[in-house]
C-alpha cells in the first residue's frame, strides 16, 4: 500500500511505495518504518525538501575511504587495548557475532533446564 | 524473545486483566467480565462520536470454532456493563466451557489489535504465545479443553466502531499459534519472584523463604485459591470454596438500591468506586444529592475479611507440606480492596494465639497476569530451544 506525504508549504509531495528500487544497484528493498516516520515528520514540519536533498547528498557523494591510513592504525590500537583489558583476544567473525546476538538475552541468563522445570510446575 | 507477540489474560470473575507484548512493547488493559446481547433497536447513536471510546462501545461478533452460537452479537466489557441486560459471572461458573470466556478473550485481543493498527479496518493479528489462567479447582480437568478451543483462527467483527465510516465495521483476523495455561495463585508467585522482561529472579529473599514454604491466598471475584509453594514449586493447592468479593458486592448493591434509591449498572461500577478510595464512596441518586455508602461497604468488607482469614487458616492446617510456611501472601484485587479490614481481622487471630500475618505485595492485583506473561515467554524460549536442537541433530 503506498502512502502520499505532502509538504503544502513548499509544494512538495512524495508517494512512498511499500518497496523501492535502489537506482544504483537495481535491487529492490522494503521501505523501513524509520524512513516512513522521517518522511512523515518532515512533511508535517515543512522540511521535506531538506530531508530529500540531504538523503540525495549522502547517496551521491562517495564516502571517505576508511581502510588504510589512520583508520587502520586506530583499529589496531583498539585491538591491542581489548587484548590488554580481557587478557585474551579472540577474533569474532561478523557472522558469529550475529548468531550470538540473535539468541535472546533471556536465554543467556536462564538455564534451559530451569525453564522446563518452571513450565512443568506452573503451566501446562 | 522480543520478536514474538505474547498475550497474557487473567480470566478473572470480575475483571479480565490483559498484558500484551508486541515485539517487546508491553501494554496493559483491564475489562469487566460482563457481556450483554446486542439489540440493534435499542442502540443509542452517540451524540458526538469523537467523545466515544472504543472500549466503551465494544460490540462484537465472533466466528470461531470455539463458540457455539456464532450468530449473536454482544456488547463486551465496559460497553456491556452499562446495558440493562448485562450478564455477569455466576458463582461456580466453568470458565473453559462457557462461550462468554471466548467472547471476552477474543474481544480483548481484537481491541488490542485495533489499538496498535489504528488506521486499518481489516487487519490480521497473530499471537505466537497466549497464556491464560484457570482457578485451581478447574485447572487439571479443563486446561486441555481451553487450549484446544483457543488455538487456531478466529474472526472478530467489531460493529459500530466510532471514527470509522459506514458500515462502521472493523474486522480482525486473529491467529493463535500456541496456548499455555497456568493456575491462578501459582502464577502470582512467578510474578512475584521474576522480572517480566528479563525473566530473571528479582526477589531472592522470597525464593529463600520458599525453602520453608510460602502460602499464597488469591482472593478474587468468585473464588479464593490457596497455593502452597516449597522450594519455588507449587506443592499443594487447596481448593478454596466458591467465595469471593462478588457476593459482597451484590449485597452492597442491593442495600444501596433499597435504602438510597440508587442502582448500580454493574458490579464493576461499584468496584471502580471502591478502588478509587474512601473519598469516592458516595452515590448521587438525584442531582446534587450525595449519599454516603461507606456504611454499607465497610461491614461487608469486614465480613469478607474474616471469612478470608478463616479460609486461610483452614488451608494452612489442611496440608502437612505447607504447615510450617514462613510467609503468607495476599494477592488478588479483592485482597487489595479489603486490606485494612483483613489486617484488622488478623489482630483477632493473633489474640487467639494463631497469628496470620499477611504480606500485601506491590501490584497484588496484577501478579497473576505478570506470572502468565512470564510463562508465555518461557514457553516460547523452550520451543525455540527445541527447534535449534532439532536443526543441530539434522545437520549432524
Amino acid at each position: 500500500m503506498s502512502n502520499t506525504y505532502t509538504d503544502y508549504a513548499n509544494k512538495i509531495a512524495i508517494t512512498v511505495p511499500e518497496r523501492y528500487i535502489d537506482v544504483k544497484t537495481g535491487e529492490s528493498y522494503a521501505v523501513s518504518p524509520k524512513i516512513a516516520d522521517q518522511i512523515e515528520y518532515h512533511a508535517e514540519n515543512s522540511s521535506l525538501s531538506h530531508l530529500v536533498l540531504s538523503a540525495l547528498h549522502h547517496y551521491l557523494n562517495p564516502k571517505p575511504v576508511l581502510s588504510g591510513g589512520s583508520a587502520e592504525i586506530l583499529q589496531q590500537l583498539a585491538d591491542i587495548r581489548s587484548m590488554l583489558e580481557d587478557g585474551i583476544y579472540h577474533i569474532q567473525s561478523p557472522i558469529k557475532a550475529r548468531v550470538i546476538k540473535e539468541q535472546t538475552d533471556a536465554a543467556k541468563l536462564l538455564n534451559m533446564k530451569e525453564v522446563e522445570d518452571i513450565l512443568d510446575a506452573f503451566g501446562g | 524473545m522480543n520478536n514474538y507477540n505474547y498475550f497474557a489474560v487473567d480470566i478473572g470473575n470480575s475483571w479480565y486483566k490483559v498484558l500484551a507484548s508486541d515485539h517487546g512493547e508491553l501494554m496493559e488493559y483491564q475489562m469487566p467480565n460482563a457481556i450483554a446481547l446486542y439489540d440493534d433497536e435499542f442502540y443509542e447513536k452517540p451524540y458526538d462520536e469523537e467523545d466515544i471510546e472504543l472500549e466503551e462501545n465494544l460490540i462484537v461478533e465472533i466466528k470461531s470454532p470455539a463458540i457455539t452460537n456464532k450468530r449473536e452479537i454482544f456488547y463486551a466489557g465496559k460497553a456491556a456493563a452499562k446495558q440493562r441486560n448485562v450478564s455477569l459471572t455466576a458463582s461456580n461458573n466453568q470458565k473453559a466451557d462457557e462461550d462468554r470466556t471466548y467472547i471476552l478473550l477474543f474481544a480483548a485481543a481484537a481491541y488490542h489489535a485495533s489499538l496498535i493498527n489504528p488506521t486499518d479496518i481489516e487487519l490480521s493479528y497473530c499471537i505466537d504465545q497466549l497464556a491464560v489462567s484457570l482457578p485451581t479447582t478447574q485447572y487439571k480437568e479443563k486446561k486441555e479443553i481451553l487450549k484446544q478451543r483457543l488455538i487456531g483462527n478466529h474472526t472478530i467483527t467489531l460493529h459500530k466502531v466510532p471514527g470509522i465510516p459506514e458500515p462502521k465495521e472493523l474486522i480482525v483476523k486473529l491467529e493463535i499459534k500456541d496456548v499455555i495455561v497456568g493456575a491462578e495463585g501459582a502464577c502470582a508467585y512467578l510474578g512475584l519472584i521474576r522480572d517480566v522482561d528479563t525473566l530473571t529472579i528479582k526477589d531472592e529473599i522470597l525464593v529463600k523463604d520458599s525453602k520453608k514454604g510460602v502460602i499464597i491466598g488469591d482472593l478474587g471475584g468468585d473464588s479464593v485459591d490457596f497455593v502452597g509453594i516449597k522450594n519455588s514449586k507449587p506443592v499443594a493447592s487447596v481448593e478454596g470454596d466458591h467465595f469471593g468479593i462478588n457476593l459482597f458486592l451484590d449485597t452492597i448493591i442491593k442495600k444501596v438500591s433499597k435504602n438510597e434509591l440508587y442502582t448500580f449498572d454493574s458490579r464493576s461500577e461499584l468496584e471502580e468506586k471502591l478502588f478509587a478510595g474512601l473519598s469516592e464512596w458516595y452515590v448521587e441518586p438525584f442531582a446534587g444529592v450525595r449519599k454516603d455508602i461507606s456504611k454499607y461497604v465497610i461491614p461487608q468488607l469486614r465480613i469478607m475479611a474474616i471469612k478470608y482469614l478463616e479460609h486461610f487458616d483452614r488451608a494452612r492446617s489442611s496440608s502437612s507440606e505447607i504447615k510450617g510456611a514462613s510467609r503468607y501472601i495476599a494477592v488478588g484485587g479483592a485482597a487489595k480492596l479489603a486490606q485494612t479490614q483483613i489486617q484488622e481481622a488478623a489482630v483477632r487471630w493473633a489474640d487467639k494465639g494463631r497469628p496470620i500475618e499477611l504480606t500485601f505485595p506491590e501490584n497484588l492485583e496484577k501478579l497473576n497476569v505478570f506470572g502468565l506473561m512470564i510463562l508465555a515467554k518461557m514457553n516460547q524460549l523452550k520451543k525455540q530451544h527445541e527447534n535449534t536442537e532439532e536443526l543441530i541433530s539434522i545437520e549432524g
